[in-house]
């Protein structure tokens, strides 16, 4: 017996040491900023100042510039994305800053393929994890949110980062790659900061005559299912803070490239489910798809990066565009007619569609 | 739910079972394994189950009925010796012994057809295919799956193994069908082997255990370390060599020459590491399972290689495939003809030639359906039989040289020439298929650029964590000091003078070090040789 008493209480020191060992280390990279949209010391000197969010995963990261926003909307505007964000993690994003601001509009941008991203998915929380501020919240988020196939991976890729941060700077330091393009008022030029991680690329994913006609309406966007209705949970948990706290809502989809556009055909499903449910809360909702100078504004060999992220090009004609909607909206305009009315009627207009009428049925 | 090895869920799985283990009566101590074992199993392969029941009742009864007829032979030929003559006495003896002799080969050929039904039915119908797509008939169909269970190859090998051992009346047969099942299914070894003897292993397991703490802190120690080799070592190579193995027509040779090398130490580290966890589980159990590896990189032939890295395998084709066949009649007469014409030792020499051709082909085909494995298996083959021809041409050149086998530089060079012939040829199938692999190797020697930097061969290894590729180097060279330091001695019986708090906190930091360094790389997959 005292041989065995021996071994249980050896192997729990031994857990209880890799277990300090681990939280010391994971602590260093939660304080440390090393992700490239950590921003703590960012939000914290902004702290007060705040009026208008975004939230959203990359989408929105990318599409939405501070600077602009607060230009032509005459507000105090901070980008809470993150790469993968699922809905959960906005919920909480959203009540951590309502806390410290008096926040008036939260723009909660709602593409589709957000919708989709399991709450156990690694790479959304590994990234929305560290912006939260404290300890215990962060261990319920880690506990309540993650996915348990999920948990191994996320704690090896703190570990690790924060093994390297722990080696390679000093703890305090900052040790920013990048923020995600917020105006800061923290000093982060000795790092080579600069503002945003727009990417600013101009290249072409623009289809070929070829792909035009493989790939119409060829494909279906991944709706509904469990993880659908987890995010939808969390959405309308968003939706409800919003109003309970008198903040104005606006539902947005920031603007996909045509050649992605081009391969669904049940985009307007995804539609009805968004007027739904700004109906469903009295909320505004704008789709950014379905501007009709959509075709004039972005373009698919010079605005976006990839199918669904705009580049720095985009973002800088997207956010003046949202902004100018909203404005109009608050004076008064009926902005209905600056949209098409479904995914349908945009595809006719879509400069894939004369070719693909006129040379489909080539052999 | 799937629990992998290196999980944490595993990790509660085995601590659950030391706890319980111990606190049952000894003679429930069996049993407990048994239901882990079969709980592992289900969670692993699930129905997958079913066939290690089918294995397990085929030579379950097989034993049984061998074992009562040879009973019943000599009892009979013993009640009768007076009355029967001894003509009649040796043809009933010959009688029951084609009776069990058919029992045991119609069990073998059973578990011999549903292990290449399920692991080679593909590879044959595609060979099927190309042979009827020249004669000008279609194609069969070959896209259907077969659910393959976890371990199928290890503990058919296994049972193979028993049946025979009763037969050759090595062993008794086991009447309690739960402890066949638990000879078969046992958890630490139905993955990847070792391919256990009956003998061996049910002593081990049927006798009462009683906990030590020694017993149960080498036990940890050993799992640490194999952890330490598979997630750390194995983990961290494997980005490395797959991308110079799906890429190497964009590397210099010196680049594939090194991720060759880095190949065979991944390859050890996740084998033996495998190797080291389950024995460690075991060791706290007070279980030994019997070792699969002796420092194989010290070896100084391909042919002591093989009696190094994966040992149960070698010990297992050798006494049920290479000795059989030598002993048969047929090599038995070719031995005896080539005796008398070119003398005793040609005459080995033909039969061992043969006997090997046949156990590398198995070898090889055993360890994958591909030609790729096939090759590998005889190019080892090959070079053991070719050492065996040429033995007497080397040993005169020895004399001539003045160099004796105990020379440093000689055992150095011979360690180094049988360390780069198996990581040459051990690329073979695992480069995708036959042609990559062999693509690979031309391309050491057919690519002789210098490299401008050191990122033309660390590739993908050179990035801002730079500092943890230096200490996955630091892994290595401590895995082959640890391995240099074990010839004389085990490096726990040093590290277990040290005192337990001092203990206790190095092997907290050592385990700290592998979740930080391994746990990342961890959702890269299994073990390498699980797919066997």
């Amino acid at each position: 017996m005292q041989s065995f008493k021996k071994a249980i209480l050896s192997t729990l020191a031994v857990f209880l040491i890799v277990l300090l060992g681990s939280v010391g280390i994971i602590e260093i990279l939660m304080n440390s900023e090393y992700y490239h949209c950590c921003d703590k010391r960012n939000i914290e000197s902004q702290s007060g100042k705040i009026d208008l969010i975004v939230s959203g995963s990359s989408n929105a990261m990318n599409a939405f510039i501070p600077r602009m926003l607060d230009e032509r909307l005459q507000l105090n505007s901070y980008n809470l994305c993150g790469p993968a964000m699922e809905s959960h993690a906005k919920y909480l994003l959203l009540k951590q800053t309502a806390k410290d601001n008096d926040i008036a509009i939260a723009v909660l941008d709602m593409n589709y393929d957000d919708m989709s991203i399991s709450p156990g998915a690694v790479e959304g929380n590994m990234y929305a994890i560290p912006r939260i501020n404290s300890f215990f919240d962060r261990v319920s988020f880690f506990f309540t949110v993650v996915d348990g196939d999920a948990m191994e991976p996320l704690i090896g890729n703190y570990l690790y980062d924060g093994s390297y941060v722990a080696f390679s700077r000093t703890l305090g330091e900052s040790s920013i790659l990048g923020t995600i393009g917020n105006k800061s008022n923290v000093d982060y030029s000795a790092k080579g900061f600069r503002e945003g991680i727009y990417p600013e690329n101009k290249k072409s994913i623009a289809f070929s005559e070829s792909d035009i006609i493989s790939h119409y309406n060829t494909s279906q966007i991944n709706l509904f299912g469990k993880n659908f209705e987890r995010n939808d949970k969390y959405v309308k948990e968003y939706i409800t803070y919003c109003k309970e706290n008198n903040i104005r809502c606006i539902i947005s989809v920031t603007p996909f490239s045509d050649s992605h556009i081009w391969v669904y055909d049940n985009w307007d499903d995804y539609k009805t489910y968004l007027e739904n449910l700004s109906e469903e809360f009295g909320c505004e909702f704008y789709d950014f798809n379905l501007l009709k100078n959509r075709y004039m504004l972005f373009s698919d060999s010079s605005t976006f990066v990839d199918g669904t992220h705009l580049n720095r090009a985009g973002a800088e004609k997207f956010t003046p565009q949202f902004c100018e909607i909203i404005n109009s909206v608050d004076s008064g305009k009926d902005v209905s007619d600056l949209f098409y009315s479904s995914y349908e009627e945009m595809k006719k207009d879509s400069p894939y569609m004369k070719y693909y009428l006129t040379h489909k049925n080539d052999k | 739910m799937h629990m992998t090895i290196t999980s944490f869920a595993f990790i509660l799985f085995v601590f659950l079972l030391i706890i319980i283990y111990y606190f049952v009566p000894k003679k429930l101590q069996w049993v407990i394994l048994l239901v882990f074992s079969i709980f592992f199993y289900v969670l692993s392969s699930k129905w997958g189950i079913i066939y290690i029941l089918v294995t397990a009742s085929s030579i379950y009864g097989a034993a049984i009925i061998i074992e009562n007829n040879s009973k019943k032979t000599k009892d009979y030929i013993k009640e009768n010796k007076t009355s029967l003559s001894k003509e009649e006495r040796t043809k009933y003896n010959k009688q029951n012994k084609k009776r069990r002799k058919l029992i045991l080969v119609s069990t073998i050929i059973l578990n011999i057809a549903i292990l290449c039904t399920l692991k080679y039915s593909h590879f044959a119908i595609d060979q099927l295919n190309n042979v009827l797509s020249l004669i000008g008939i279609g194609a069969l169909e070959n896209d259907f799956t077969w659910l393959v269970p976890l371990g199928l190859s290890f503990y058919t090998f296994q049972a193979i193994g028993y049946i025979s051992d009763v037969y050759w009346n090595k062993v008794p047969a086991q009447r309690n069908y739960l402890k066949m099942l638990l000879f078969i299914s046992f958890f630490p070894q139905v993955t990847q082997g070792p391919i256990s003897e009956y003998k061996q292993l049910s002593s081990e397991l049927f006798k009462e255990h009683y906990f030590t703490y020694e017993n149960y802190s080498r036990g940890m120690q050993r799992m640490v370390w194999g952890f330490f080799k598979k997630m750390v070592i194995s983990n961290m190579l494997a980005p490395y060599v797959n991308d110079i193995f799906a890429n190497y027509n964009n590397y210099i040779g010196i680049t594939c020459f090194v991720g060759i090398i880095a190949h065979s130490i991944q390859l050890y580290a996740d084998f033996s590491g495998y190797m080291d966890i389950m024995c460690g589980i075991c060791e706290a159990l007070n279980i030994r399972l019997a070792e699969n590896f002796k420092r194989p990189f010290f070896s100084k032939s391909i042919s002591e290689f093989w009696r190094r890295w994966h040992i149960t395998l070698g010990k297992w084709v050798k006494t049920y495939i290479y000795y059989p066949l030598c002993l048969s009649k047929g090599l038995m007469t070719i031995s005896k003809k080539s005796n008398k014409r070119f003398g005793k030792f040609v005459a080995d020499c033909i039969t061992t030639t043969i006997a090997l051709t046949v156990v590398w082909f198995i070898i090889g085909f055993w360890h994958g359906a591909s030609w790729g494995y096939i090759v590998w298996g005889l190019l080892m083959g090959l070079i053991i039989i070719v050492s065996n021809w040429l033995e007497p041409f080397f040993k005169r050149v020895r004399i001539i040289l003045h160099m004796r086998n105990s020379n440093f530089f000689w055992k150095c060079f011979r360690i180094l020439r049988t360390c780069l012939l198996f990581s040459f040829i051990e690329v073979i199938p695992e480069v995708g298929n036959l042609s990559n692999g062999l693509g690979l190797i031309q391309r050491v020697f057919t690519n002789l650029s210098l490299p401008t930097n050191i990122r033309d061969v660390l590739t993908i290894m050179d990035r801002t964590d730079r500092i943890f590729y230096l200490l996955l180097f630091a892994s290595i060279i401590l895995l082959f000091v640890v391995s240099l330091i074990q010839r004389k001695k085990q490096i726990r019986s040093y590290y277990n003078k040290i005192p337990l708090v001092p203990r206790i906190v190095i092997i907290s930091l050592f385990v700290l070090f592998i979740l930080v360094l391994g746990l990342k790389g961890n959702s890269a997959g299994g073990f390498m040789y699980a797919k066997f």
